[in-house]
């Protein structure tokens, strides 16, 4: 981990640690001192909502209940906490206890009756067609965009010469796509999604294209069991290099062990082909065409409802017209989110090496090559509001999203070519927009 | 300062930060008081009453409570109800702990809190026929008599919208274990 790195993670976590009990601002300790105040046990129940403690939102505005009949507004609070528990036994319980209670007015009961019949409507499956478009900024700054060795030299038909790319270099994306899709059931779901971006470069140029994309996916749960198989297409058409296209199939699912355990497994395949070209060069844009197939299985660990720590292994094979693109590549990664107000928090290390079948006497005549790829993520994600809550005005149905990255590609290799360090930085943010729901 | 004087002052300030369940040690609050509460002592309790390691809480007619332990865990107490804290022991930095709680007689709902979601095997709810385990949920015991009980899971359903999973309670009656995991469905413990 460079120095760099190191020093935004340590920044980042003195951040988001110390910055917690200022948004936090109603502990355990006060309502233990306050049980029956008001505001303060008010403020808590929503402060414990927003970290996704349900629990104790729930526990409070009961609590609340009991101190405040009369208090309609804490009732449809606790209403909609149960509602969103699906809590059916319990809701009925407590209607049947409020609308029973002598203090509840004729006036609130009605109230309480007509808000309910509303929230049960709004809160059934919705079993129809959903339609939703996505705009899309992406700005990356690249460390080392053509990936230029460490030593910055390479090897050419096994002679050592200078690696002649383009290190700093930015990056934009602006993009646009339309998911539409139904809900077949209370369980299950198939979306199709359809998208185009343009990529530019800012001094360089191989990595300008634009890209079009599509998907179809269902989502089905069954039992503990969430179900995600889906296919893909992809179609960059590259402005300064060959062009290519890739489809591929794939299936992920989530066992739910229990409330804070849970597994989660995929497998997919993809098949990459360049266009054929007609030059006479030695080292052919389809020469690269190549499938590849690829497994995982991870575990999930939920602790205090705001955080997860995940652990996956994976084996990802690439087959490829010529042995010296195909590898095999088994990996490991392990990471850590955590919910806070501005932001779902998240910070992951992968692990892989990729063993290549052959040598590429093209490069180097005696060395096989192998790569030990370390990526390194920190990374922000969330609703504009929250980072931001001024924007609630410009953004009151909570439609603008962001994502801020930064990943550190480390690779040693066998082979001087690909021994290099990438570093990425990106802001990326989506503005979605309801066409049917 | 030798390895022992070291070792004496390490466990010193780890025993110091433990909250044992000790006569005159607070265990929790009664959060919520309505009506005619009191303890073994005939103390008369009301919303604020701080409850102590082995109190014995008795709700009477036309009363109920919610008493909120350190480890946030809420008991809501319903009328004509008697129940103790038999055991509570609890370290709020690692939150870990156990309560063993004793209803004798009434109906009381609990919403599990901190020493449950660490280790659920560290929540122990005993009736008079038997006891009931916890993980991560709410369920609600209604103790009629000495020889039958009736245990309810109402913890969130499978359709909840706030990507909480139900959780489970295992009930014994000595013999014999039933888990529930579906909310909902109710027990019936018999002598």
């Amino acid at each position: 981990m460079s120095l760099n790195f190191k020093r935004i993670v340590f920044l980042l976590s003195l951040f988001i640690f110390f910055t917690k009990p200022v948004l936090a601002k109603v502990t355990f300790q006060e309502i233990l001192e306050n049980p029956s105040d008001l505001e303060i046990n008010l403020k808590y129940a929503t402060e414990q909502e927003a970290l996704g403690r349900y629990k104790a939102t729930l526990s409070t505005l009961e609590r609340l209940n009991m101190l405040y009949p009369v208090n309609t507004d804490i009732k449809l609070y606790l209403i909609s906490i149960l509602l969103k528990m699906d809590s059916e036994a319990k809701l009925q319980l407590m209607i049947e206890m409020m609308l029973q209670d002598p203090n509840t007015t004729k006036e609130t009961r009605d109230y309480i009756e007509g808000i309910l019949d509303t929230i049960r409507e709004q809160t059934k499956p919705k079993l129809k067609w959903f339609a939703y478009a996505d705009i899309n900024y992406m700005q990356t700054d690249n460390s080392n965009i053509d990936g230029v060795s460490k030593s910055g030299n390479l090897y050419a038909q096994d002679n050592i010469s200078e690696f002649p790319g383009l290190k700093y270099d930015k990056t934009y994306s602006r993009g646009g796509s339309i998911t539409v899709g139904k809900n077949l059931s209370s369980t299950s779901a198939i979306s199709f999604n359809g998208g185009l971006s343009i990529n530019t470069q800012n001094k360089g140029e191989e990595n300008e294209s634009d890209l079009a994309s599509a998907s179809v996916s269902y989502s089905k749960i069954m039992g503990k069991h969430f179900l995600l198989p889906y296919v893909f297409y992809s179609r960059p058409n590259e402005r300064f290099t060959a062009d290519l296209s890739t489809k591929g199939i794939g299936f992920n699912n989530t066992y739910n062990i229990n409330q804070n355990n849970s597994i989660n497994y995929s497998s997919s395949f993809s098949t990459t082909d360049y266009n054929v070209t007609s030059s006479n060069y030695v080292n052919k844009p389809e020469d690269a065409n190549n499938d590849i197939y690829s497994a995982s299985v991870g575990y999930n660990y939920t602790f205090s409802d705001v955080n997860l720590i995940s652990s996956k292994i994976s084996y990802t094979e690439k087959h490829a017209l010529k042995n010296y693109n195909a590898y095999t590549g088994p990996g490991f990664n392990i990471g850590f989110t955590r919910i806070l107000p501005f932001g779902t928090f998240k910070l992951e290390k992968t692990f892989q090496t990729n063993t290549y079948e052959e040598k590429n006497t093209f490069i180097h005549s005696t060395i096989n090559r192998e790569d030990d790829i370390e990526t390194s993520r920190i990374q922000l994600s969330g609703r504009i509001t929250q980072l931001l809550p001024f924007m609630k005005k410009l953004d009151p149905e909570n439609k603008i999203f962001f994502n801020l990255n930064h990943t550190k590609i480390d690779s040693d290799s066998t082979l001087l070519n690909n021994t290099a360090i990438r570093r990425n930085t990106s802001f990326n943010i989506i503005k979605r927009f309801s066409l049917y729901e | 300062m030798n390895k022992i004087q070291t070792l004496i002052i390490s466990l010193i300030i780890s025993l110091s930060s433990i909250t044992f369940g000790f006569a005159s040690e607070v265990i929790g609050v009664i959060a919520a008081g309505i009506g005619n509460i009191s303890n073994q002592n005939n103390e008369k309790l009301s919303t604020g009453s701080k409850i102590y390691f082995g109190d014995t809480i008795f709700v009477r007619a036309q009363s109920n409570a919610q008493i909120l332990l350190l480890d946030e865990t809420a008991l809501t107490v319903g009328e004509k109800s008697e129940l103790t804290i038999d055991e509570f022991i609890y370290e709020p930095q690692s939150k870990v702990g156990r309560i063993v709680s004793n209803i004798k007689i009434g109906t009381v709902r609990i919403i599990t809190g901190e020493i449950s979601r660490q280790n659920p095997d560290n929540l122990e709810v005993n009736v008079p026929t038997g006891s009931i385990g916890a993980r991560g949920t709410e369920f609600v015991v209604v103790t009629e008599s000495d020889e039958k009980s009736t245990v309810v899971l109402l913890g969130p359903g499978k359709k909840n919208s706030l990507g909480m999973i139900p959780g489970t309670l295992n009930i014994s009656d000595g013999f014999n274990i039933v888990n529930i995991s579906t909310p909902g469905f109710q027990s019936v413990v018999f002598k």
